[in-house]
């Protein structure tokens, strides 16, 4: 099983195309959207903006380790945002509510050109 | 009746699409469609895949699944979402089959329009879909314009 991010994943993290997040309720229902901004913090390691999501969150193939609201992972993604945010109109708030930071526990690779 | 926008979608306006599945441990499997469409009636909605992503989730396409299926603009994340069990898999004719990888092009031209190499990102998309997945009616469309605010777009 492969949990590490390496140099070639490197440039999913730029958030040019928005990342897909995908959870499952208790019952099984899954539930797929857009987040805005995958944070890299290490090669075990990343930060989900949690700028709409409500949802509790399941069993999805990160560990949820802590949510943070200041500091400096939250900062940097915070100025991030805000250069998304330029990219668009008004009607959309991309305003960071916390910083999700989660254990990778597997990454697959869908396809590789 | 199908609201226009969702036509829209349907027909030529450059929505990634995804599909999520969960597996026998509750993790999901989630993958991109080529297309969709949907009867008049909304009796019954088709999701298009081309075979390499049909692979990804075949293990886990029992009926009555829950799926989940997005459409997502790249430009400005407007979106829609329809959760339903899944009714049926069927294959695609071949005629059917090339008008669905069409679809693909308004997607890639958004993709170039924000400096990336859009054919190649959608490579893995350019085989015609082998596979349609097909949920039945009452289907229900959510629109996500801030997923914080979820409103029922349509009945």
């Amino acid at each position: 099983m492969k949990n590490k991010i390496t140099k070639e994943m490197l440039p999913a993290f730029q958030g040019v195309i928005p990342a897909t997040l995908t959870t499952v309720s208790k019952d099984g229902v899954p539930n797929v959207t857009y987040v805005s901004q995958i944070f890299r913090i290490d090669k075990n390691h990343v930060a989900i903006s949690n700028q709409f999501f409500n949802k509790t969150w399941q069993k999805i193939e990160v560990e949820f380790l802590s949510e943070e609201k200041k500091g400096e992972i939250f900062e940097e993604m915070e100025v991030v945002m805000s250069g998304i945010s330029s990219m668009f109109d008004d009607k959309i708030a991309f305003k960071l509510k916390s910083a999700v930071i989660c254990k990778i526990l597997n990454i697959k690779t869908i396809y590789k050109p | 009746m199908i609201p226009d926008r969702i036509v829209e979608i349907a027909e030529a306006s450059g929505f990634p699409l995804w599909l999520a599945v969960p597996d026998s441990c509750n993790i999901c499997e989630v993958v991109r469609a080529t297309g969709f469409s949907m009867e008049p009636d909304k009796k019954r909605l088709s999701i298009y895949l081309p075979e390499s992503m049909l692979k990804l989730i075949e293990p886990h396409l029992k009926m009555k699944v829950p799926t989940s299926f997005l459409m997502a603009s790249l430009a400005d994340f407007e979106s829609y979402q329809v959760k339903k069990e899944l009714s049926e898999i069927a294959e695609v004719s071949n005629s059917l089959s090339k008008k669905i990888n069409s679809i693909l092009d308004p997607t890639i031209e958004t993709t170039n329009s924000l400096g990336l190499d859009g054919s190649k990102t959608f490579d893995y998309l350019k085989d015609p879909p082998t596979a349609s997945i097909h949920i039945f009616a009452p289907i229900f469309l959510n629109k996500l314009p801030n997923p914080e605010r979820v409103n029922v777009y349509n009945r």
